[in-house]
C-alpha cells in the first residue's frame, strides 16, 4: 500500500502544488482595512504592517475609505481604541484590540496608521488591469552601478516619505545600452506622480531641538567615485571580530557648518570606547517632520570645530549590512531632490473602469478558449480517459503559474496573460503528443511498453521547451524589458509544465488505459 | 487520392510553399522599396499618444478621426472602437503619431466628447524610447533563431533538420508580415511578442516530423508521417479554436493582435511544415539510402 503510494508521486506532486498555490494565491474573503505603513503612535502599541483593522471606536470598518472616514470623524477625542484581526497562520487570525492616545498633525487626529483595502488574492496584476500611472524616466547622463543604486534608493526613500509603500521601482537597461527607470503607481493620477517626483522633500538634521542643518545647506553627498571618499572597510573590533565600517563624505555650507560648531560647543563628552569618545547628544535626521534612520553619534573631535566635508561613519557585523545602511543614510540626506536630472521619456495613465472592462474580458475569453480546446479534444478521441485529465491538467497548469506568480510577486500584466494563453496553448499541445504517443503502440506496436512510449514522447516536448526558452530568453532582456511580462511568464508555465504538470498527465495516461 | 500526391510527388508539391515565400518576400521587398520599411509601425515602436475612453455612448469613426485630427494638429490618427464579448459598446480607442501631454490630451479630449475625463486613459511613448526598443527587440531575433538551432542541433546531432527547421520557421515569419502588409496592419511591439510565440509554436510541429522521419526507424515513413500529421492537426485544431475566440471575443487590441497573427502562422506553418520542411526531410533521407 504504502510503496504504491509513494509510486504515484507525480500525481501527488500536482495535488501538493495546486493546495501549495491556493495557499500562495490566498483569495481573501476577510472584510477591513489593511495596515501598510505604521508610525508612532500607533507603533508603539503594537499595531503592525500587515493587520486588517475592522473597527474604531467601534464603528465598523469594511475598506480603506471606511477607515479614513471614521478616524476623519474623530474630532479631537482623547482615548482611540482600533480593532484589528492578526493573520498568524494561513486563514487563521486572530482578534486583537489596542486603545492609546492618538497624536495630531495639522489639527487632524493623527494615529499613524495607513492603510489600503485589503487585496482580494496575493496576485498583483498590471495597471492596464488596476488604472494607475506608469512612467519611463531617463536619466540625463549615464549612470554607474553605484549611481544607480543610489538614485534607486533616494527614489525609495521619497516615495516611502509621502507615504505610498511597494511601488516598483525597476532599473532597466536595454542592448544599446540606454538605461531607465520604471515606476508603476498603482490608482495614483499623473498630477500626483510629477508631484511626487518633482516634490522637494523637507530634509533636516537636528541635535537636540535645534536644527543643524536642512537640505539646502547640503551641497553633495559622496556615493563613490573619484574626489570623495564613500566606502566599506573592515577593522578589528574589541572582541576580535571582524566588523565592517562604512563611511562617506558630506559636503556642507559654511553657514551650516558654523551652526554645528556653536551647538556643539556646548555639548558635554558622553561615553567613551577604545577607538574615541562621542557627545551625549546625537544627530537626528527628521524627512518633513518623521525621524528617518538610526541617530548619529558624534565623535568629540568634532565639538565646536567648524568642519564643511564632515564623515559620516558607521560599523555594522556584516559587509552587506554596513552596505546597507550607508545606502539608506545617503538617500535620507539627498532626499531633497533626485541626485541626478531625468526626463519623462513616456507616461501611461490607465483608467480602473476600462481597465476592469479589460480584465473581465480576457477572463471571460480564457475560459471559453479553455472550452474550446476541450471540444477539440473530445472530437479527436471522443473518449472522456482522455478529455478529462486534459481539462484537469490545464486548469492545473493555470492554477500554478499563478501560485507561483503570486508567490514571488510578479505582476501580471497583459502581455503576461497573453503569455499565460500561449504556454497552455503549448501545453494542450504536449498532451495531445503523449496522449497519441500511448494510443498509437496500443494499436501498432504491442512489443512496446507504455512506459517505452511515453518516453519517446517525452523527447518531443523536452526538445519544444528547449526551444521554447530559448527564444524567450533573449526577449526578456531586449527593448528596456518592456515585453518581459510575456517572456517571464511564458518561461514560468512552461516549465511548470514540464516539470509538474506532463509527467503527471503522462502517469494519468498511463493508470487510465491499462 | 490526396494521400497519393503527398506521397509520390512531394518534391513538385515543395513548388508551393516556395512560390508562396517568393511571392511574400516580393511583397515586403516592394514595400521596402517604395516605403523604406518593410512595414509601417506603430506608435509603440516609432512613438505617439494612445489615448482611449469608456463610452456608452456611439461615435461615428469618421468623424471622431477628423475630430482628434484638429484637437492634436496631426493627421496622423487611428481609430478604433472596443466591444465587449457580446458586442456591446464599451469605448474607443485613438492612436495619435505624436507625443502629447498627457493631461492636456485627456482634458481636450474629454471635453469635446463629453465624456467623464477619469473615464480616459492615455499612453505616450517618446520616439526615442519606442525606436530604440524596435531596434532592440529586432536585435533579439537573430539571438532567438540562433539559441533555437543550437537546441535543435544539440538534440538531433545533425545540420539537416536544424537547417529545415529554421527555414520553415523563417518562411513563416516571412509569410505572415507579407500578410500584414498587404492587408494594411501596422507593426507594434505586440507583433514583435506573437512573432516570437510564433517561432516557438513552428519548432513544435517540425520537431514533432524530425522525430517522426529522422528519429524512428519503425513501420513505413509514410505511416510514421501520417501519424504526425495527425497528431499535428489535433494540435494546430485545439490551438486554431483558442486563437479565433481570443481574436473574435476579445476587446484587447494586444490580445487580438496576437491573436490574429497565430491565427495565420498556424495556416502557414501547416504548408511550410508539412510540404516543405518535410520535402527537405525526405530528400535528405533519399539521398542517404542511396
Amino acid at each position: 500500500m504504502r510503496r504504491e503510494f509513494l509510486k504515484e508521486w507525480r500525481i501527488f506532486l500536482v495535488v501538493l502544488m495546486l493546495i501549495l498555490s491556493l495557499l500562495w494565491i490566498h483569495p481573501n474573503f476577510v472584510e477591513g482595512a489593511l495596515v501598510t505603513v505604521v508610525r508612532e503612535p500607533a507603533s508603539l502599541y503594537g499595531v503592525k504592517r500587515g493587520d486588517i483593522i475592522t473597527g474604531v471606536n467601534g464603528y465598523p470598518v469594511r475598506n480603506a475609505s471606511d477607515f479614513t472616514r471614521v478616524v476623519e470623524g474623530l474630532g479631537n477625542s482623547s482615548v482611540v481604541s482600533v480593532e484589528f484581526l492578526r493573520e498568524g497562520f494561513p486563514y487563521v487570525y486572530s482578534r486583537h484590540s489596542v486603545r492609546f492616545l492618538p497624536s495630531t498633525k495639522a489639527n487632524k487626529t493623527y494615529l499613524g496608521i495607513f492603510v489600503s483595502d485589503v487585496p482580494r488574492s496575493n496576485l498583483q496584476f498590471g495597471l492596464e488591469i488596476v488604472g494607475g500611472t506608469k512612467v519611463l524616466l531617463r536619466p540625463e547622463k549615464k549612470l554607474s552601478p553605484e549611481e544607480v543604486n543610489n538614485v534607486l534608493a533616494v527614489l525609495e526613500q521619497r516615495l516611502n516619505v509621502f507615504g505610498i509603500r511597494e511601488i516598483p521601482i525597476s532599473f532597466v537597461q536595454d542592448f544599446s545600452g540606454n538605461q531607465y527607470f520604471r515606476l508603476e503607481f498603482a490608482g495614483v493620477s499623473p498630477e500626483q506622480v510629477k508631484d511626487l517626483l518633482e516634490k522637494e522633500g523637507k530634509f533636516e538634521a537636528r541635535i537636540g531641538n535645534e536644527t543643524v542643518f536642512t537640505g539646502a545647506d547640503i551641497r553633495s553627498v559622496c556615493i563613490g567615485g573619484t574626489g570623495c571618499v564613500a566606502q566599506v572597510v573592515p577593522v578589528q573590533s574589541a572582541g576580535g571580530r571582524i566588523m565592517w565600517r562604512f563611511s562617506f563624505e558630506l559636503f556642507i555650507t559654511q553657514e551650516a557648518a558654523e551652526r554645528f560648531a556653536n551647538v556643539t560647543r556646548n555639548l558635554d563628552i558622553g561615553e567613551c570606547s577604545p577607538a574615541g569618545c562621542y557627545l551625549n547628544e546625537t544627530v537626528r535626521f527628521f524627512i518633513d517632520g518623521e525621524p528617518a534612520g538610526e541617530p548619529l553619534r558624534i565623535s568629540s573631535d568634532l565639538k565646536g570645530k567648524v568642519v564643511t566635508s564632515p564623515a559620516i561613519t558607521g560599523v555594522r557585523a556584516s559587509k552587506f549590512e554596513a552596505r546597507q545602511e550607508m545606502r539608506k543614510l545617503q538617500a535620507i540626506l539627498q532626499s531633497r531632490k533626485l541626485p541626478v536630472k531625468m526626463t519623462l521619456e513616456s507616461v501611461e495613465v490607465i483608467s480602473p473602469a476600462l481597465g476592469k472592462a479589460f480584465a473581465e474580458n480576457v477572463f471571460t475569453v480564457f475560459l471559453l478558449a479553455i472550452l474550446g480546446v476541450e471540444a477539440i479534444v473530445w472530437l479527436r478521441y471522443r473518449n472522456w480517459r482522455v478529455a478529462l485529465p486534459i481539462m484537469f491538467i490545464t486548469l492545473s497548469e493555470i492554477l500554478m503559474t499563478l501560485g507561483v506568480a503570486a508567490l514571488i510577486k510578479w505582476t501580471l500584466d497583459l502581455a503576461g496573460i497573453a503569455g499565460l494563453i500561449a504556454a497552455v496553448g503549448t501545453g494542450v499541445d504536449d498532451q495531445i503528443v503523449i496522449t497519441d504517443e500511448v494510443l498509437r503502440g496500443e494499436r501498432e506496436e504491442k512489443v512496446r511498453s507504455i512506459k517505452e512510449r511515453i518516453k519517446r514522447a517525452f523527447f518531443i516536448i523536452v526538445v519544444s521547451f528547449a526551444s521554447t526558452v530559448a527564444t524567450m530568453v533573449p526577449l526578456t532582456f531586449a527593448g528596456a524589458g518592456l515585453l518581459r511580462g510575456f517572456a517571464i511568464t511564458t518561461i514560468m508555465a512552461v516549465s511548470i509544465g514540464i516539470f509538474i504538470t506532463r509527467p503527471a498527465y503522462a502517469r494519468l495516461i498511463e493508470l487510465l488505459m491499462r | 487520392m490526396l494521400g497519393e500526391i503527398y506521397e509520390k510527388h512531394y518534391k513538385k508539391l515543395m513548388l508551393f510553399p516556395f512560390a508562396m515565400l517568393l511571392f511574400f518576400s516580393s511583397v515586403l521587398l516592394g514595400n521596402y522599396l517604395n516605403k523604406g520599411y518593410i512595414l509601417e509601425r506603430d506608435i509603440s515602436l516609432k512613438g505617439g499618444t494612445a489615448i482611449s475612453f469608456r463610452s456608452d455612448q456611439s461615435f461615428d469613426l469618421g468623424e471622431l478621426r477628423t475630430l482628434s485630427a484638429q484637437l492634436f494638429g496631426t493627421d496622423d490618427v487611428l481609430v478604433r472602437e472596443l466591444r465587449d464579448v457580446s458586442g456591446n459598446l464599451l469605448g474607443y480607442e485613438v492612436e495619435v503619431g505624436k507625443e502629447l501631454n498627457a493631461t492636456e490630451a485627456v482634458n481636450s479630449l474629454s471635453e469635446a466628447l463629453g465624456v467623464d475625463a477619469s473615464q480616459v486613459s492615455v499612453s505616450r511613448q517618446s520616439s526615442t524610447v519606442a525606436s530604440s526598443f524596435y531596434k532592440d527587440v529586432l536585435r533579439a531575433f537573430p539571438f532567438a533563431f540562433v539559441l533555437m538551432s543550437l537546441v535543435i542541433y544539440y538534440y538531433f546531432r545533425s545540420f539537416i533538420p536544424a537547417f529545415s527547421i529554421l527555414f520553415s520557421t523563417l518562411s513563416d515569419v516571412v509569410c505572415i508580415l507579407g500578410t500584414m502588409a498587404l492587408l494594411g496592419m501596422r507593426m507594434s511591439a505586440a507583433t514583435l511578442g506573437a512573432l516570437l510565440m510564433v517561432i516557438g509554436y513552428s519548432t513544435d510541429s517540425d520537431i514533432l516530423l524530425a522525430v517522426n522521419i529522422l528519429k524512428r526507424r519503425e513501420g513505413r515513413l509514410m505511416d510514421r508521417i501520417r501519424h504526425a500529421i495527425k497528431t499535428e492537426l489535433t494540435m494546430d485544431a485545439a490551438a486554431f479554436t483558442t486563437y479565433f475566440l481570443m481574436y473574435f471575443l476579445s476587446n484587447v487590441g494586444v490580445v487580438k493582435h496576437i491573436a490574429f497573427i497565430l491565427m495565420i502562422s498556424i495556416l502557414f506553418d501547416i504548408i511550410n511544415t508539412w510540404v516543405q520542411n518535410a520535402g527537405f526531410q525526405r530528400m535528405y533521407l533519399e539521398r542517404r539510402g542511396r
